[in-house]
């Protein structure tokens, strides 16, 4: 024996006495005696009785751990639902990527939009110059208080969802849609632009009114100066407010007549007349996507173009740079796709943009560098080719031949059968 | 400790005409019980029980630990070996065949061990056995124990078993592997492994360093 298994052996004796002394206190053979062979089946000799008690004790023994697991499944299952619970409990959101606190103002840096990602994938975006926070929120939505400024808001929509922006004295209490927001408190203006589903819009003195998709409504408040309104005030009287109702589902919000006027400092500010409220059916969209586009730039620039695009989503942007495009407003349009590159960049709106801001170059040769920005965003985009071969066209009317042929040659690599192939063939035999 | 029934008090089957006998009798005496509690005689198998389950808690010991489920495994083992009666065809092999049920009954139970940890976060470690009496000259012993048997939960099942029928139980390498039902090959190699595993966790390990370096012989 060698010396490894002799010390083993050693340690072996000296725990198998321990493990006795234990061994007694367990008292195995007792228990497990008294389970198998209760006093009253001493007396049971048959072998039935006999097969039934020594079978049956096991089961019953196991019966408590059976009981046991399904508790511990029943206590895993709660346990995951309080889990989740907890987890899908109140929305948190971040601003700018960084975890955002309740309370606490947004506000954008010149030149700069805040995005606002919240948990439950409703998106807010801050507009350069605009202030907003977030105040109450809990697991069906949160409450957001527009100071100023602008903000397009995307609620996701869900049967519990409760959301609420306030702006001034207006408040727009969604449970899921789209739309943008315009609070101004010097002028007292505010501009609702929904795009998609519907809000409900509240505003003091009136009765609560349902927003749909595509109408735009355009409010004016009371104000006191403008110096005096740095922290809005949600008891600002409303004046008055212009309304054209072209459409029946909406009826003209019975603002009139409910002035309240607390104080003799107060005056009212007169309505902009391009403050509107407008129907689905004659939306510059409406008109737009019917090739109306002349009526859709009279019913843009009657909303208010500049507003629009202050405002305005990417496509919105884009759809109004194609408006003012195709009605030979080039100021316009570059105004409209600009705001997309700005503040939806990396979008396939954006890369669109700057496509058909290539397209509205003068000198044509300066189209290039827009082309090929296309083309650095989206490779394989579905303007790829059309780019492609703009490029070529644009090299070669501009006297560079060289730069055609290069042109030309990494068309035909990436689309050899396009409708450009049999020129840049030609290109690219020179 | 509860009160065991004198096995003295001869009791005779009603219809099986037995003499009941103290344990350590002659296999011819296991026979006569194996035979009786074939037909049924729930006497004989309780006789059965009394004189095998000393041995097979002890070796359940070795096998599981110090542990508060030792009751449920020894009644585990002897529920099986009742239901399976008719396996034992010599009555010298009642023992090994006892010790073979041991073996597996363990083994299924070290390894639900295993499936069941996450039950120690819920605090349901039922493993855990009452806290014993030592006395200051155990104390040592105990500490080894605790220490051993904390390297064999980090050990394979199989060689943990073979290892604690070896060392801890002092069985001989041919009934290690009559006990486990596979080779004395089977057994040398994985007593190999868990020599060294348990050498190597040893070396580590305070409370076991004395002995396998032979400083507490």
């Amino acid at each position: 024996m060698n010396d490894p298994e002799r010390n083993l052996l050693a340690l072996g004796s000296a725990v198998g006495a321990a493990l006795d002394v234990q061994r007694e206190a367990i008292r195995a053979t007792d228990i497990a005696r008294d389970a198998m062979f209760p006093p009253e089946a001493a007396s049971a000799r048959d072998s039935s009785a006999a097969g039934t008690s020594l079978l049956g004790t096991t089961r019953r023994r196991a019966l408590p751990r059976v009981l046991l697991a399904a508790a511990c499944l029943v206590l895993g299952v709660l346990g995951v639902f309080l889990a989740v619970d907890r987890w899908s409990g109140a929305l948190t959101f971040e601003a700018s990527g960084v975890v955002g606190r309740t309370g606490v103002w947004l506000e954008p840096q010149s030149h700069l939009e805040i995005p606002v990602q919240f948990s439950d994938g409703t998106t807010l975006l801050l507009m350069t110059g605009s202030r907003a926070r977030v105040g109450e929120i809990d697991r069906r939505g949160a409450q957001v208080e527009l100071e100023r400024g602008r903000a397009s808001v995307s609620v996701v929509h869900k049967s519990s969802a409760r959301w609420m922006v306030k702006a001034g004295p207006f408040e727009v209490v969604v449970t899921g849609t789209r739309f943008d927001l315009s609070w101004d408190p010097p002028s007292g203006r505010f501009l609702l632009v929904m795009h998609d589903g519907s809000v409900e819009l509240r505003a003091p003195g009136v009765a609560p009114r349902r927003v749909v998709a595509g109408q735009v409504v355009g409010l004016s408040a009371w104000t006191t100066t403008a110096s005096s309104v740095a922290a809005p005030s949600l008891v600002f009287p409303i004046a008055s407010a212009t309304v054209n109702s072209a459409d029946s589902e909406l009826p003209a919000p019975s603002l009139s007549g409910s002035v309240v006027s607390s104080s003799n400092d107060i005056a009212p500010r007169s309505i902009a007349s391009d403050w509107a409220l407008e129907s689905r059916d004659s939306d510059f969209r409406g008109l737009a996507r019917g090739g109306k586009y002349s009526e859709a730039l009279v019913a843009a620039d009657k909303v208010g173009f500049d507003g629009l695009v202050a405002s305005g989503t990417a496509p919105d942007l884009l759809l109004l740079g194609d408006i003012a495009r195709y009605n030979g407003r080039s100021d316009r349009a570059l105004q409209a796709y600009r705001a997309v590159r700005s503040r939806y960049g990396g979008s396939e709106e954006a890369a669109r943009a700057v496509y058909f801001m290539g397209l509205m170059s003068f000198p044509a040769s300066s189209c290039v560098q827009h082309f090929e920005a296309y083309l650095r965003e989206r490779p394989g985009g579905a303007l790829a080719g059309e780019a492609m071969g703009r490029i070529m066209d644009a090299y070669q009317r501009g006297g560079n031949p060289a730069a055609a042929k290069a042109a030309a040659v990494r068309y035909l690599a990436s689309f050899p059968a396009g409708p450009q192939a049999a020129l840049a063939r030609s290109i690219a035999e020179r | 400790m509860l009160p065991r029934t004198p096995l003295s008090a001869m009791m005779m089957d009603k219809d099986v005409r037995l003499r009941l006998v103290l344990p350590g009798e002659s296999p011819a005496d296991d026979a006569a019980l194996v035979d009786a509690a074939r037909r049924g005689s729930q006497e004989a198998s309780r006789q059965i029980y009394e004189r095998y389950a000393p041995h097979i808690e002890r070796t359940l010991s070795r096998l599981l630990g110090a542990t508060a489920e030792l009751p449920d495994a020894l009644q585990d083992v002897f529920a099986v070996a009742f239901r399976r009666l008719g396996e034992v065809h010599h009555a010298e092999g009642l023992r090994p065949w006892l010790v073979q049920i041991a073996v597996l009954t363990a083994r299924g139970r070290l390894r639900a061990r295993r499936r069941a940890w996450w039950l120690m976060f819920l605090g349901f470690d039922e493993s855990a056995a009452p806290p014993a009496e030592t006395s200051a000259e155990h104390e040592e012993a105990v500490e080894a124990l605790r220490a051993t048997y904390s390297v064999l939960d980090r050990m394979p099942v199989d060689d943990r078993i073979v290892f604690s029928m070896r060392y801890l139980e002092g069985m001989e390498l041919q009934e290690v592997a009559k006990g486990c039902g596979v080779s004395l090959a089977t057994v040398k190699r994985r007593l190999g492994r868990a020599e060294t595993r348990f050498l190597a966790a040893a070396q580590r390990m305070p409370a076991l360093t004395p002995w396998v370096k032979g400083a507490a012989l």
